[in-house]
């Protein structure tokens, strides 16, 4: 072994610290508190919608939310992982949560390309941009609390970790706000409910990965 | 040293709980292991450079090892990382030169044995992969291998720039 490896290893050896171990369960559990947190502040600050506070539960309202949940989980739950670096083990579930989610445009745009939806009296109304706005907003306390996690520990592919923060947190915040928007329309939900996930995706794959290099 | 998965696996929880004495042989089998899997990847005068700044990384990084999974593929992957900080490194500067021994990798080393760079070289386009072995490996210069492959010198470079950065997304990639 060369002279200076040796030196080196002597010096960290000499330097060594107990170290607190990076547990996943404790990431998850922080992932999932920002999740509870921001439904909070949003039902706290938008309040609920009438229906769903009632006690009753629209169809598309349980399949959109329930889609965007299983995809938010799955990347949150990635996202997480990525902070524990593991050769041959990279999670791959959200992929399959992500094209379900997308099947949600799609089907608002069959529906209306087929008439078997309403056309809307506007494509992108105060309504849509209020959901748009807010998902990614309402996404921001998510992003930080995984981006604080992986940068404490040592994620190897820094760009499928902004990726993944991104979904993560536009799922969190649309999640949230629909306990807020009153929309039952197909081509509301699926395009202007899905597309703070998709941008929320592109900024994180495009900003975060800087903040988790090392 | 033969690496003993438990055996390694006990060092580093022992370690992160600050027993240097556990700590320093977990360093040296780390610094054998590494010099071995850099050996098939990087020049001889940048090895003990990369195999440094891995330990470094290591270090700076302990917690992030996981005592519930096992530790090679925990360092196997910090080594990849630093591998592909060093080939952005060549592809940004085009100095270093990469030399690669292209035989199959140690049958004992399940964790290397998955990223060969054979391996990764039949992902590239086979005018990058040709002028990167060329100038890159066998030390030919661009003028050489423009002549070799009748590529032109401006199209050798394009692709020895655009063959590193796929190289190194697909090290990324690779599980």
């Amino acid at each position: 072994m060369p002279l200076q490896t040796e030196d080196m290893i002597d010096t960290l050896v000499g330097q060594l610290q107990p170290t607190r171990v990076l547990r996943r369960s404790v990431g998850l559990a922080l992932a999932g508190l920002a999740g509870i947190a921001t439904i909070a502040i949003t039902i706290g600050l938008a309040g609920m919608r009438e229906d769903v506070a009632a006690g009753h539960f629209p169809p598309l309202f349980l399949i959109a939310n329930g889609l965007v949940l299983l995809l938010g989980l799955s990347a949150s739950i990635a996202a997480v992982t990525m902070a524990n670096p593991q050769v041959g083990n990279r999670p791959q579930g959200w992929r399959w949560g992500a094209a379900a989610v997308l099947l949600l445009p799609l089907a608002a745009i069959v529906a209306l390309v087929s008439h078997a939806a309403a056309v809307p009296g506007s494509w992108f109304g105060a309504h849509d941009r209020a959901c748009l706005t807010m998902g990614l907003i309402l996404g921001l306390l998510m992003a930080g609390t995984l981006t604080a996690w992986l940068r404490r520990g040592a994620p190897v592919a820094p760009e499928m970790a902004g990726l993944l923060v991104g979904i993560a947190s536009g799922c969190t915040g649309m999640f949230a706000f629909a306990f807020y928007c009153p929309s039952n329309s197909l081509y509301h939900v699926g395009v202007w409910h899905t597309a703070p996930i998709v941008l929320s995706a592109i900024l994180g794959r495009l900003v975060i990965p800087p903040l988790v290099r090392w | 040293m033969r690496a003993d998965e438990a055996g390694l696996a006990r060092l580093m929880v022992l370690a992160q709980r600050g027993d240097r004495a556990a700590y320093a042989s977990l360093l040296k089998f780390c610094a054998g292991w590494l010099d071995r899997y850099y050996s098939r990847r990087v020049p001889p005068c940048r090895r003990d450079d990369l195999v440094q700044e891995t330990l470094l990384s290591l270090h700076r990084k302990l917690g992030s090892y996981d005592p519930q999974r096992p530790f090679i593929p925990w360092l196997a992957a910090i080594a990849r990382y630093r591998w592909v900080d060093h080939l952005r490194a060549v592809y940004r500067s085009d100095e270093v030169v990469i030399e690669a021994d292209l035989a199959a990798p140690d049958e004992d080393e399940p964790a290397t044995a998955r990223i060969s760079l054979e391996k990764l070289f039949r992902q590239l386009p086979q005018g990058q992969a040709r002028v990167i072995e060329m100038v890159k490996i066998e030390g030919l210069s661009v003028a050489e291998a423009a002549r070799n492959t009748g590529q032109s010198e401006p199209l050798v470079k394009v692709n020895i720039h655009r063959g590193l950065k796929r190289l190194a997304a697909l090290i990324e990639k690779a599980d």
